[in-house]
């Protein structure tokens, strides 16, 4: 029997989440209209995917980041662009640690409900910077922009990360209404959809401001990693189909009167592909495990996430190559696997910023 | 520093943990730990007092059942004593006979032969070395010539063996050797055990890019072995051989010496970053160390999973294939880390040419060493390509 990739994490949720997926239309409509949720975002919302990881005091299932890895490693078997670490896993995580605000109580259960879908954009922009905050007498106001807004499905609000003149970080939570004016819209290279908001003075409630500080920059940490560890798991499920793609179409395709699979330089180059499946997903799951049961060590997230940086290129790389011409075929469904697991590498952390994070945990940064 | 954080076996083990440390770090002796962290290289002499602790601790055996003097241990109180044992320095048990030979007389042998050979075995009194490959059969080990030719009650043995791994300090050699030309050539395999002080035995070593001696030719002449020294049938010792590959690829010692040689290379690192300030060139390194870092913690998740199948009687050969190309690969690339960084400095330093005794040990020109010896991890035990070839029949069905 030829190779099929067992689930990091069996059971009902990753076989859902795997119909749904397998179901979605797979070119999107080239709109830049985000206003619409997809038929699969619908599903994904009424099966309660958004509540899995918000606690039972919330409104939400209270179950593991286990559950979400198992929703997230489903849907990239099919290169689905839905925003699952974003608004399955690090919302959740992000507003679980800000619960004692009103603002974050008050959301968890529409979150849960699949009444408010959230953005995040908790890291700092490509050039470092983050949109700045002033904190006046009657609420905040917000300068800078917001950019790579993944807005694949509609958001009813976005979280962000602001800093005021004197360095204080400050989480800040925006109705998606508020911000909307002024976005520049793009289709990314596997199929997600973002903006780019400009905030220029844009005033928000005293409310607003979910947590300052310490406590800001440890709650978006926190999420950061589950973010960096669901786009892993992403990863695993993008490589785990693109393997089974490349060897079926290398034993049908032929050449020379013989089937492509009989060439040991392909053979060998899938057995590569294969290899590094098999010790991204060893990890992967490990480390999805340890976080659940209360390991938050963030070198060891971001070791991870580095190496699976790595092993998602040369994956998308060996996969188009063993496609020969068809491989650059967007309508090839392990051509869009490859650019999705391209675009989830690079989201939420992507190699050089896992390096800087390592390296400055080593005092070497 | 530990690597692992081990939750999902800590708890219930925690008292073992700390028994296996705290006799690792009382009975192993110093002089042991010195060879062991300077990545000298571990011979007899080492090995065997080590092993010797561990018997009279009944520790002999981790992966022998306790009708045989094992541990009985199971899957997690494995790879938890390689883990321990590993980080304290121990130097780690020699694999050709508890980890080889000895499981495969177990299966295949008779009772006089178990009798014979296994307690020697467990207390280390008897060294043994493999007999395998040969000047023309080397990956395609099955079109092997040595001849054993049956005359009354012995087998009479003329032919060469090569690559063969201590055999300069071995008293028996388990060896391949061809009973017949008849048929499919691995149907004429048989398996000798062989006692290297037999009359016709010639072993020269060979010199190697690692100035270590570890690899010899073998040369057998009309060396008269007993008939009593048959391993399982005459013509089945392809079916003992592929019994005792499948357990070499699945070692629970690699693991943890990986990530005990990445420590040293991250302390390597550590220290040249405090010399002197920002380079280019310290980042390029300590990526690689993280990517190394993370390998391991991949390898370790990919062992525990393939001794768990193995456990269960479902593991597939292209899992432990997959293992040994992993951690062959990856034992590569964390010590060429360790290269890039001594390297200017002890590639024209690698022998002391005044011939002066007794100088000090320096671990630096040790990793000069240990990188050349390396590169034998990726062709000994089954090249990579070979490991490839097997890995590609299981998951493209063929």
């Amino acid at each position: 029997m030829p190779f099929h990739a067992a689930p990091m994490f069996p059971g009902d949720l990753y076989d859902t989440t795997e119909r749904v997926a397998a179901d979605a239309p797979v070119i999107p409509a080239t709109t830049t209209d985000g206003s619409l949720a997809s038929q699969a975002w619908r599903q994904y919302l009424s099966l309660g995917w958004q509540a899995v990881l918000v606690g039972e005091d919330h409104g939400g299932a209270g179950a593991t980041l286990a559950d979400v890895a198992a929703i997230a490693e489903a849907s990239a078997r099919h290169a689905s662009p839905a925003p699952l670490a974003a608004r399955c896993g690090v919302v959740p995580a992000l507003l679980a640690r800000l619960a004692d605000q009103p603002a974050a109580a008050a959301l968890l259960p529409q979150v849960a409900a699949g009444e408010a879908s959230v953005c995040p954009a908790l890291d700092a922009q490509h050039d470092g910077t983050v949109p700045r905050c002033t904190v006046e007498a009657d609420g905040l106001r917000l300068d800078g922009s917001l950019r790579g807004l993944d807005l694949s499905e509609p958001a009813s609000h976005v979280v962000f990360l602001a800093r005021t003149d004197a360095g204080d970080d400050l989480l800040v939570l925006a109705p998606f209404e508020a911000l909307a004016g002024g976005a520049r819209g793009w289709f990314g290279i596997d199929a997600r959809r973002s903006a780019d908001v400009a905030l220029d003075g844009l005033r928000l409630p005293a409310d607003a401001l979910l947590a300052r500080g310490v406590a800001a920059r440890d709650a978006a940490s926190h999420a950061l990693a589950v973010g960096a560890l669901i786009s892993c798991a992403q990863v695993v499920g993008a490589m785990g189909a693109m393997i089974e793609q490349t060897i079926e179409y290398l034993s049908t395709r032929q050449q020379f009167g013989v089937a492509l699979a009989s060439f040991q330089a392909l053979r060998h180059r899938t057995v590569e592909l294969y290899v590094a499946y098999e010790s991204v997903r060893g990890m992967v799951r490990q480390r999805v495990l340890a976080l659940d049961a209360g390991d938050g060590d963030l070198r060891q997230v971001a070791l991870v996430k580095l190496y699976l940086a790595v092993a998602a290129r040369e994956a998308a790389e060996s996969c188009i190559q063993l496609h020969g011409a068809i491989g650059m075929s967007r309508e090839l469904p392990a051509s869009r696997l490859a650019m999705h697991a391209l675009g989830c590498s690079l989201a939420w952390g992507d190699r050089l910023s896992q390096l800087d994070q390592l390296a400055g945990m080593a005092g070497q940064g | 520093m530990n690597h692992f954080s081990t939750e999902s076996i800590a708890d219930p083990y925690a008292a073992f943990r700390a028994e296996v440390r705290d006799f690792a770090e009382r009975e192993c002796p110093e002089e042991l730990k010195q060879v062991v962290r300077s990545n000298q290289k571990v011979t007899r002499k080492e090995y065997s007092a080590w092993q010797r602790k561990l018997f009279a601790r009944g520790w002999a055996a981790p992966n022998w059942p306790r009708e045989y003097g094992g541990t009985g241990w199971d899957l997690e109180q494995r790879y938890l004593f390689e883990e321990v044992t590993a980080e304290a320095d121990c130097p780690p048990q020699y694999h050709h006979g508890l980890g080889h030979i000895g499981p495969v007389i177990m299966h295949f042998g008779t009772e006089a032969q178990k009798a014979r050979y296994l307690p020697r075995i467990l207390d280390g009194s008897e060294w043994w070395c493999q007999g395998y490959s040969e000047p023309g059969s080397g990956s395609d080990l099955a079109s092997l010539r040595t001849a054993a030719v049956r005359d009354g009650d012995h087998y009479v043995l003329n032919g060469q063996k090569i690559w063969t791994s201590h055999a300069q300090e071995a008293d028996m050699m388990y060896t391949l050797v061809r009973t017949s030309s008849e048929g499919r050539k691995q149907a004429g395999i048989s398996l000798l055990l062989v006692p290297m002080d037999l009359p016709g035995i010639e072993v020269r070593p060979i010199p190697t890019i690692d100035h270590w001696h570890h690899v010899n030719e073998v040369f057998l002449n009309d060396v008269r072995v007993p008939v009593a020294n048959l391993m399982g049938e005459e013509g089945g010792g392809w079916t003992c051989a592929k019994f005792l590959l499948d357990r070499e690829r699945l070692s629970p010692a690699t693991v943890p010496r990986l990530a005990r040689l990445a420590d040293q290379v991250e302390a390597l690192l550590a220290a040249r970053g405090r010399q002197g300030g920002p380079r280019a060139s310290q980042h390029v390194l300590l990526e690689r160390l993280y990517l190394a870092q993370a390998g391991v913690m991949g390898a370790r998740e990919m062992l525990l999973s393939a001794i768990q199948e193995e456990m269960q009687g479902t593991l597939e050969a292209s899992k432990s294939s997959a293992l040994k190309l992993f951690c062959s690969e990856l034992s590569q690339q964390i010590i060429a880390i360790a290269m890039d960084v001594v390297g200017p400095e002890y590639a024209s330093r690698l022998v002391d040419a005044t011939g002066v005794d007794g100088d000090p040990v320096d671990p630096l020109r040790e990793l000069m060493h240990t990188y050349l010896f390396y590169r034998s991890r990726t062709i000994a035990g089954g090249t990579s390509e070979v490991q490839k070839n097997v890995i590609a029949r299981d998951i493209f069905g063929g």
